[in-house]
């Protein structure tokens, strides 16, 4: 880095950084991004061409613990309809507490969306106005109308492929790339379906796009991508990002310190790389992009931007019901999209009777990896020897999921703080997730869960295999609102730009910034359109010398 | 691959935690092919009954399938102890049963006894056996390409992919 000497510092290059970095950059600013993890090399990490292709996940496998657990809640008998099983492994929690499953992400260029299923959603702008209009979350402080221009910005981007209307989420242009026909099993499931279906809109090509093949329908998104279709972050942004000459990017480099300077501005980060060395980097902005839990624990640790006491509260996770089941006939469902197919009927906050903030419905049958036959051995098809391997035939294409993802509203119990044991390779304290989820959470589970069942018995699907929620085993892969965004210094940990109301040149870009969670739309645009709209307000700052 | 790391894929992706499988017996006739001899016999005959040949596909044992097993069992204490546990209930009760071993009973004896230890006890150790070596031994037969082709249009996903997606699939 010696012949380089960045302007500013991006921690974290996940779907929040990238973008960060990939506006500032193309402003001809000097940035330089620190990622924690390494770079995958699509063809050769995520190899999807071998035989043994279905027992390989996506390759980041933690070498050492990344998060700890508070004891979480226990569970409700009168919520014995929320437990989570299946036809062949029963219940998947038989104790008496929520489970501590899994902060499902990954460290890496790119973070979490290397191994997303490229849903890319706007948010329903009612969504943003939780407190003024049902007296929960909070308001964010800016509106659909102000986000929407950053919106289209990401999604030309990365190539989004979606159809002419998606309703309330109104748009100044069309999706860039037009939507990918639905899949011949999603058509099967909706066709009867008195509910209104749709062309899901997705961050994966369905023609060549600058530079990248259009998707071949492999159906194994969340595996990683091979061809560079899906839209993932390292394929867009920070290949858009190193190509200006202005970026630069850091692998293996720890950012585990933010050192306060002068007049309320940041001097400097300690950065630690695996080998063990240290360095100190100084700029002029900083921006942290570590993801919702990192973020937080990040400035816990620094003691830095939390005047308010906010860092870490208002946790929000993935509320999820997912049924699979086997449809009367053959569908071929191991082939296409991962989630092309959904219904926004019950996205809007007031949709769900009694437990404001709505719910997207969705079909997901690729996306939970039912698309190959060790999977229908595991899951679907129970028993063996003979009569196993003929049920087998019969069922492989069979299987149709069906998800419904919810909002979930911050609680004072649920929040990330310090674990006072646990540490990390460098000897600091993991993030701890505490994670409560209430009442209203689990009527919106119970309206999910019954609108996947409806759904379920008007495609005629005859056996439910799986039905699994997210009532009695913590499972996310979208979390939010840990640094959350505000006019108020008092309630809030940034302000409408994501930058700290105190520290001048530090500011946040990732989904820790979000006020209220959305209705189970897929956050990553919505992260990526807010990340633009924060660099392009460094890059204003910057040449007015402001900063 | 490491046993561990395939399991937790699967467990992951899905939410589940490892459980019971129903029992579900197969009652067909018929000996197992080749009758295998060597060390390893016993074992190889058990997962051959678990996953047997028939006119479209074949048996486990032609994959390669218990020698992988055996491969990995030889390097893990643990499922070594499994292993050696689960041979001796397997010609225990074969011995008290019909006064053979289990590798001399024909196939529906063999069944017999394996949907003993699968209705056992959840702590019992003919119940770990079964279940970890039956989702094992599916896991390893169902990855190897000679068994795709009565699924139809299956292939690794790449460098292919499915362009068809959006129709039916085609009859096999
Ligand atoms: C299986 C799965 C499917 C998903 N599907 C979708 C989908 O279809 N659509 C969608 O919109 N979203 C999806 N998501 C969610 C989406 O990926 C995340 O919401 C999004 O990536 C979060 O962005 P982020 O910038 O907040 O954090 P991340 O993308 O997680 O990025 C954080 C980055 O910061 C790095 N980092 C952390 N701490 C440090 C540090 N101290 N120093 C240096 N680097 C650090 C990490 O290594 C990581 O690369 C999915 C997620 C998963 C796991
Ligand atoms: S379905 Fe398309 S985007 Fe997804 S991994 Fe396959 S080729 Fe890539």
């Amino acid at each position: 880095m010696q012949d380089f000497e960045p302007e500013v510092v991006v921690v974290g290059s996940g779907a929040g950084g990238g973008a960060v970095a990939w506006t500032l950059a193309n402003a001809g600013v000097k940035v330089v991004i620190l990622e924690s993890g390494p770079e995958f090399l699509p063809q050769y990490d995520y190899p999807l061409s071998t035989d043994d292709w279905e027992l390989r996940d996506f390759p980041d496998q933690p070498d050492h613990p990344r998060y700890t657990f508070a004891e979480l809640q226990n569970l409700d008998p009168k919520l014995e309809h929320l437990l989570s099983r299946s036809l062949r492994h029963g219940l998947a929690n038989t104790g008496s507490k929520r489970l501590a499953g899994q902060y499902m992400h990954v460290r890496g260029v790119g973070g979490s969306t290397l191994h997303y299923s490229g849903e890319a959603h706007r948010l329903h702008p009612d969504a943003m106005n939780m407190y003024s209009r049902h007296g929960v979350a909070a308001d964010w402080p800016i509106s659909y109308a102000e986000l929407e221009p950053y919106y289209v910005k990401a999604e030309k981007l990365i190539g989004v492929a979606g159809p002419d209307n998606q309703g309330a989420r109104w748009r100044s242009e069309p999706f860039p790339l037009p939507p990918h026909a639905l899949s011949y099993a999603s058509r099967a499931v909706t066709r009867d379906s008195t509910f209104n279906w749709q062309a899901n809109s997705l961050g994966i090509l369905s023609r060549a796009y600058r530079n990248r093949p259009p998707c071949n329908y492999c159906a194994n998104c969340n595996r990683g991508c091979p061809r560079g279709d899906k839209g993932s972050v390292d394929v867009t942004f920070i290949r858009s990002a190193l190509a200006t000459g202005n970026c630069r990017i850091e692998t293996f480099n720890t950012v585990t310190e933010i050192h306060a300077g002068k007049n309320d501005e940041v001097r400097s980060v300690t950065v630690r790389n695996t080998a063990g060395l240290t360095h100190e980097i100084s700029a002029r902005v900083f921006v942290a992009a570590c993801g919702a839990l990192e973020t937080p624990r990040l400035l816990l640790l620094s003691s830095i931007a939390n005047e308010s006491g906010q860092v870490g509260k208002n946790f929000m996770e993935t509320v999820l019901w997912q049924l699979s089941g086997l449809h009367k006939e053959n569908l071929g469902s191991h082939r296409g999209l991962p989630v092309d197919t959904v219904c926004w009927d019950f996205n809007a906050p007031h949709s769900i009777p009694g437990a404001p903030g709505g719910c997207t419905l969705t079909v997901a049958t690729p996306q939970s990896y039912l698309v190959g036959p060790v999977a229908y051995a595991h899951r679907v098809v129970d028993g063996w020897g003979r009569q196993h391997k003929q049920a087998m035939r019969e069922q492989f294409g069979r299987a149709i999921t069906i998800q419904s993802g919810g909002a979930f509203l911050p609680n004072d119990s649920s929040y990330i703080d310090l674990d006072p044991e646990e540490k990390d390779l460098f000897g600091q304290p993991l993030p701890r997730i505490n994670s409560y989820v209430d009442d209203t959470t689990t009527k919106r589970l119970t309206f999910m869960q019954g609108l996947c069942r409806q759904v379920s018995d008007e495609a005629g699907i005859d056996t439910i295999v799986e039905e699994i929620g997210t009532y009695d085993q913590f499972v996310a892969s979208h979390v939010f609102g840990t640094c959350r965004m505000g006019d108020s210094p008092e309630d809030s940990v940034v302000d409408r730009w994501g930058r700290s109301h105190r520290w001048k040149n530090l500011f946040i870009a990732d989904a820790s910034v979000f006020p209220s969670s959305g209705g189970g739309e897929a956050p990553s645009l919505t992260i990526q359109a807010l990340a633009i709209r924060t660099g392009e307000h460094i890059r204003d700052q910057l040449a007015r010398r402001a900063i | 691959m490491q046993r561990r790391s395939v399991l937790k894929i699967l467990c992951v992706a899905q939410f589940l935690t490892a459980g019971v499988g129903r029992a579900a017996v197969s009652t067909v006739e018929g000996k197992t092919p080749h009758r295998p001899n060597g060390p390893h016999a016993l074992f190889t005959v058990f997962v051959d009954t678990l996953i047997p040949a028939d006119d479209e596909s074949p048996a486990a044992s032609e994959l390669g399938v218990a020698k992988k097993m055996l491969d990995t069992i030889n390097r893990s204490a643990s499922l070594k102890a499994l292993y050696s546990e689960g041979l001796k209930w397997l010609d225990r009760t074969a011995h008290q049963m019909h006064t053979k071993n289990f590798i001399d009973l024909e196939e529906p004896q063999r069944v017999d006894i394996i949907s003993l230890a699968e209705k056992a006890d959840h702590a019992s150790v003919q119940r770990k056996f079964f279940r970890e070596m039956r989702d094992w031994a599916m896991e390893l037969y169902y990855s190897h390409p000679d068994t795709w082709s009565s699924f139809g249009q299956l292939h690794p996903p790449q460098p292919v992919g499915y362009f068809n997606y959006s129709s039916a699939p085609e009859k096999t």
